[in-house]
């Protein structure tokens, strides 16, 4: 080691970490350079480097000239006190986004921190002790943010011919010494220094040339399981081991959210904290409001407010425990009152699609309800053949399969998808028939290959991050080939449609089921196959062992098979963090970092109780993830995503207690869909509306970033979704009224808004909240205050003022983009 | 890339199209190109089993191919006429698929060749059948980075010279270049309407302002920027769009289906070609629902009409114009499928045959080898998926080089096709007209 350092403590390990998030790291930093200039350097002249090192420093200097601006004054203890400079003492590292570790409350400063410390209500920025250090640069530093003595600094002392620097060491924290000669680019100098506690220096040889150094200190996230190293020390945890709770298969995140919101209480860094007592803090209406746009199909004002007091796990847990609405009773409702007064029939114009909107606009599980949209946009089955078009049932009772496995297990999910009907049709596996050798017909291959290329598995061996493994030639590993699509495909034949009349022939014989077109028709016997599994008909089984992956094979009955390779496929390693990945990109964002996958799958493989497939554990893990929820994401200019146009359509229905004047919503929303080219439970393929993986061509993609939804944001989505608002929105039109079947009146409710359309600046602060999270970016503010100030100035009525407001906000890439 | 491509002229008359007519699902193009003769039909059969066309419903085309009559489904009369006329502008190119490098039967079983990734699957190779470059995933397709090279030669031109009516899609993205998604209504392209709100103009004057306002923002996040950007340049391109073609009109009836309509405002968009500044340009037309496990049968004959009538409408269109020497449409598809049945339909498989239709084109031919379909065959995959015998590489290449693309540049806009085709000595399939 060229620099002569001594190490306080034996066996200080030396680890290079490894950033998810270059770019805004870099960010990052740079705001915190002004900080950094702010502190004092020592005279370097008492520091010896080899000259091939470092340039001399020729003049000397005194280097206190370089204070850029007065800073309150510290407490210091000089052991030797004919120095004048101290060091340049500390700089808050930014080694990951992860800085704040827990920060469930959003208010940008670490909640065990806060609790630690009792520090409610406290602003990043500022500096409530007034010893120099904000609120931010405490919680980095593990510092108290009452205590004007308790704050990072380090000394310089001189021992014998070297100088010593020395400070006061938190558990966990990440410090490094960087070094200077210019006082313009610092460097590391010397291993990083972690695992340290107390009282800590690093000696430098003191002869030679002059240079500056001082002390970074950090937060760290080693084994990536979003608590910060000061956190796991807390709770004698390891920030090298994500499960290290003593709970074999439980994250550390998960263990430590869990004593947090436990009714017992918890123990952190030796301090009891009694039991219901949530250590966060209220969240901020804007961050409220960012959860809900994560979680449901949009909020309005009350509910912001709701969860804003319950806080996040309390609000998950009671939508959990929330009945969920089915979609095949809803329907039954909507059409049963549809009656032709002058026939007393039933409509033959219908369509589920009301059912879909109805639910989303209206039912209370709308936690529930947002993870089944995402589910059936993963586990695709669309109206797009004539039978499923005509069969709004069918749908219906598929819809349902995803609504009760949105809390259930996914292994159920695979078993019932697989079983269903509808899906049956969609990828044609109703009536796949053994291999008949004579004639050259072999089983359809198509359900083995996309229940494990989209619904299981995917075509890569992955890492429980999410990332690919390789070869011992550093290739991709295929999860399969063609013959286990083959052997797959042999499983799924002998399932078939449930006849229309037990008693005529076989269930072999069963037709393609007809229109069913009305509550009669579906209650009746003929149409009962939609409203069930398939049947299995054993004749149509292929007989014989038939290979799995993994070496396994199975060589049952058709159920006996079925369920051998739903384990077979649920089991693979691969199924969390694949769906997983996917979770996360239709309700967090696009691009999840490594480690926000490995969490995620790591609930998925094992629940508090170790069961593997809980979903409940799942949307947790993805709705509490740090990187769902601290606001240092806000700043990474790769966080966030595009919200689907659908979705965006519903939380502006949604923001304003969108009513209808009998309470139901029979409607095709068709003008809207048409303009989004997004037509729920249609996508155009089994592959659905857009890939994982799209890229724009641009900045996004140069970054390596995905951005699915881009995929349907065309030249003319684009402009033909703007049209759509710029009419619905100031007529309140977001129906399509249909002759044949009675619409009520639809109203929305801007009572609110309109009490402050004399005020624009609370008007738009209040639709920032509704529609934009507390997230308007200055630019968008200034163009739509101007207008509005325009509009109010032009005479416009209060009512057109507000409904303008709302349609400029809406047609703003802060509404479109969830950060 | 060496930009020797650029040849910026004030010629009127310079003018080339390539329209790309993409079969989503993957047609199964065995039955769409058909045995014919009594040998070759009863391989067919046997092989196909209950999938199989019926002998005398095939339309035969003229000639013969190896020693084969081949011929075509029986929704496509107007495509056998095309085919068989003298001079003919419609080819056939055999078996032709996604490869990394030539592959037989036993280097693909023994592992012994670089295959492409996700073989058999929709998404990859949709995706490689735009890019053509199986083995990596660059996502830029063969049309983007051809325009990457020729944008330059449409001096004065606002809008992309890759016109898609399909939406977003791989093959029209390059570095630079994106696609300019229009639709078959109307003018194609979609104009920002005013507010529709408030008693006076006023609002609509302050909205239109304040939107273009939004759109113009500086953005530091990276989905918010390429959301203003997607927006701003579909609001610039649309009003010079619509404004081109609302001044265009043909005497040529096409059908009124969705694909005979992209093909009309294609057309249209050609005609405008002046207006909009073009010399070079692409088309992109998806057409899916090819995915035929099941109903192969019924539903190709309700689909491939809709192709056959399509591109003969086209053709007509681009006669009328008098322009067909200048536009080559070709066809493209994720994969054949299995020559065996699976009782309903058939599955996903690798080799394809596709078509080229346009002036340029030596028609009335069958290009490549138009393979032996006995299950079993030395091609045989297994279940009648057939290793190609032409690479996309050398099929695009050809239509690349009657673009524009000189060999010089061949080989960084297909960076696997100097495995298949020596690049400099001349066509690689020979179906494209030399350029002058």
């Amino acid at each position: 080691m060229r620099l002569n350092a001594l190490l306080s403590w034996a066996g200080a390990a030396i680890r290079q970490r490894s950033r998810e998030f270059k770019a805004p790291t870099r960010k990052l930093k740079r705001a915190h350079s002004e900080f950094q200039m702010s502190n004092r350097a020592i005279p370097a002249s008492a520091i010896h480097y080899a000259p091939c090192e470092y340039p001399s420093f020729l003049d000397t200097e005194r280097v206190d000239r370089i204070q850029l601006k007065p800073r309150p004054k510290r407490p210091r203890s000089f052991s030797n006190r004919s120095l004048k400079w101290t060091l340049a003492i500390l700089s808050i590292g930014t080694e990951s986004l992860f800085s704040q570790g827990f920060d469930l409350d959003g208010d940008g400063l670490g909640d065990l921190w806060s609790a630690y410390y009792e520090a409610s209500n406290l602003s990043p920025n500022n500096d409530d002790d007034g010893d120099g250090a904000t609120n931010l640069e405490e919680e980095v530093a593990g510092t108290d943010p009452f205590d004007p003595l308790s704050v990072f600094k380090a000394e310089l002392q001189r021992v014998g011919s070297n100088w010593r620097i020395l400070w006061i060491a938190s558990p966990g924290k990440g410090y490094r010494v960087e070094t200077t000669s210019s006082l313009v680019n610092w460097a590391a100098d010397g291993p990083a220094i972690e695992d340290a506690n107390g009282q800590t220096f690093i000696e430098f040889d003191g002869s030679g040339t002059q240079i500056f150094a001082r002390v970074n200190v950090s937060d760290r996230d080693q084994d990536g399981d979003g608590l910060t190293a000061w956190e796991e020390a807390g709770f004698f945890l390891s920030d090298t081991d994500p499960n290290s709770n003593g709970n074999p298969g439980i994250g550390d995140y998960s263990s430590v959210l869990a004593s947090m919101n436990s009714s017992e209480g918890y123990v952190f860094n030796g301090k009891f904290f009694p039991g219901g007592q949530s250590p966060h803090e209220p969240l901020s209406l804007a961050e409220s409001a960012r959860f809900l746009q994560q979680a449901t199909m949009g909020a309005d004002f009350e509910m912001i407010q709701s969860v804003s007091a319950s806080g996040i796990p309390a609000w998950i847990d009671a939508q959990i425990a929330l009945p969920a609405t089915s979609h095949v009773q809803r329907n039954n409702d909507l059409h049963v009152t549809v009656i032709d007064e002058e026939n007393g029939e039933d409509f033959a114009y219908s369509d589920y699609i009301w059912t879909w909107w109805d639910v989303n606009l209206t039912a209370p599980d709308v936690l529930r309800q947002r993870v089944a949209f995402a589910l059936s946009e993963i586990l695709v089955v669309g109206q797009t053949t004539d039978t499923l078009e005509d069969n709004y049932w069918g749908i219906a009772t598929y819809y349902d399969l995803l609504v009760n496995g949105a809390f259930g297990n996914y292994r159920d999910i695979l078993y019932n998808i697989t079983t269903n009907p509808a899906m049956g049709h969609y990828l044609s596996h109703v009536k796949n028939r053994p291999t008949d050798l004579q004639n050259n017909i072999f089983p359809d291959e198509n359900y083995a290959r996309e229940i494990m290329q989209l619904f299981s598995i995917g075509l890569w061996e992955l890492n429980l991050d999410g990332s690919r493994k390789k070869d011992v030639n550093g290739n991709d590993i295929p999860t399969y080939d063609n013959s286990n699509i083959t052997e797959f495909a042999r499983v799924f034949t002998g399932l078939t449609y449930n006849p229309e009349n037990p008693n005529n022939g076989t269930p072999w014989d069963s037709e393609e089921p007809g229109s069913i077109a009305s509550i009669d028709d579906y209650l009746g016997a003929d149409s009962a196959w939609m409203g069930i599994e398939m049947a299995q008909y054993e004749p149509m089984h292929e007989t014989g062992p038939k290979n799995l992956l993994y070496g396994q094979s199975t060589d049952g009955t058709l159920k006996q098979d079925l369920d051998a390779a739903i384990d077979n496929l649920f089991n693979h390693p691969n199924v969390g963090p694949f769906i997983g990945r996917l979770l996360i990109q239709r309700l967090v964002k696009s691009n999840p970092s490594p480690g926000y996958v490995a969490r995620v799958a790591s609930a998925f493989n094992s629940n508090a109780s170790g069961a593997r497939g809980d979903m409940k554990a799942v949307i947790r893990a993805i709705l509490l993830d740090p990187e769902a929820r601290n606001a240092t994401f806000l700043n990474d200019p790769g966080h966030g995503k595009l919200r689907e146009p659908v979705i965006r359509h519903l939380n502006l229905m949604r923001a304003f207690n969108f009513s209808s004047s009998d309470g139901r919503f029979r409607d095709t929303h068709n003008d809207a869909v048409e303009a989004y080219a997004q037509r729920p439970m249609r996508a155009p393929s089994v592959f659905n509306f857009y890939l994982p993986d799209h890229q724009p061509i641009g900045e996004l993609k140069n970054n390596g970033l995905y951005a699915p939804e881009f995929q349907i944001t065309t030249a003319t989505t684009t402009i033909k979704t703007l049209n759509y608002w710029a009419n619905a929105i100031p007529y309140e039109d977001f129906i399509n009224p249909t002759d044949d079947a009675p619409i009520p009146t639809f109203t929305m409710d801007y009572s609110d808004e309109l009490a402050l359309a004399d005020d624009i600046e609370s008007l738009i602060d209040r639709l920032d909240i509704l529609l934009t999270r507390g997230q308007m970016t200055t630019a968008a503010r200034a163009t739509i205050g101007d207008a509005l100030v325009s509009a109010q100035n032009a005479e416009t009525s209060p009512e057109d003022l507000v409904r303008f407001a709302i349609t400029l906000i809406a047609s703003s890439p802060d509404f479109a983009i969830l950060r | 890339m060496a930009n020797t491509a650029v040849a910026a002229t004030s010629d009127p008359n310079d003018y080339k199209a390539l329209v790309c007519f993409f079969f989503g699902g993957g047609n199964d193009s065995f039955n769409m190109l058909v045995p014919k003769g009594p040998a070759e039909y009863s391989e067919y059969a046997t092989a196909r089993s209950n999938q199989a066309l019926p002998q005398n419903s095939i339309l035969p085309l003229n000639g013969s191919h190896n020693g084969k009559t081949l011929g075509l489904h029986p929704g496509m009369p107007e495509l056998q006429a095309l085919y068989n006329a003298n001079p003919s502008r419609l080819a056939f190119v055999c078996n032709v698929g996604t490869l990394v490098e030539p592959t037989n039967l036993a280097a693909y079983e023994s592992g012994a060749v670089a295959l492409p990734s996700g073989l058999f699957s929709h998404a990859d190779q949709i995706m490689q059948w735009q890019t053509s470059v199986p083995n990596q995933n660059t996502g830029l397709g063969w049309g983007g980075r051809v325009a990457d090279l020729l944008s330059p030669t449409n001096v004065g031109s606002n809008i992309s010279m890759n016109i898609s009516l399909s939406g977003t899609n791989t093959f029209q993205s390059g570095v630079n270049s994106i696609s300019y998604e229009i639709e078959p209504e109307g003018n194609g392209s979609i104009t920002l309407a005013p507010y529709a709100g408030g008693e006076d103009p006023t609002l609509a004057a302050l909205g239109s302002s304040a939107i273009n306002s939004l759109m113009d923002a500086q953005y530091s996040n990276l989905f918010q920027k390429a959301f203003a950007q997607k927006h701003r340049a579909s609001l610039d391109a649309s009003i010079e769009f619509s404004s081109a073609i609302g001044a265009q009109s043909l005497n040529t009836v096409f059908s009124p289906n969705r694909i005979s309509q992209s093909f009309h405002m294609i057309a249209k968009t050609i005609a405008a070609r002046q207006l909009l500044h073009m010399k070079r340009q692409t088309f992109f037309i998806f057409f899916g629902g090819f995915d035929h496990h099941d109903e192969l049968l019924n539903s190709h004959a309700a689909m491939l009409p809709v192709i056959s009538k399509a591109m003969f409408e086209f053709d007509s269109a681009m006669t009328e114009l008098g322009i067909n020497d200048k536009v080559t449409t070709f066809t493209a598809s994720d994969f054949a499928r299995t020559l065996s049945s699976n009782g309903k339909g058939t599955d996903h498989a690798w080799g394809s045959n596709q078509m080229a239709l346009g002036g340029a084109v030596n028609g009335g031919r069958i290009y490549g080898a138009y393979p032996e379909l006995a299950l079993g065959n030395s091609l045989d995959t297994g279940r009648g998926r057939l290793i190609p015998t032409l690479s996309t590489d050398q099929y695009f290449a050809e239509l690349a080089r009657w673009f524009g693309v000189p060999d010089a540049d061949l080989g960084a806009v297909f960076p696997n096709l100097n495995r298949f085709h020596n690049i400099g000595s001349g066509a690689p399939i020979g179906f494209m007209a030399p350029t002058s």
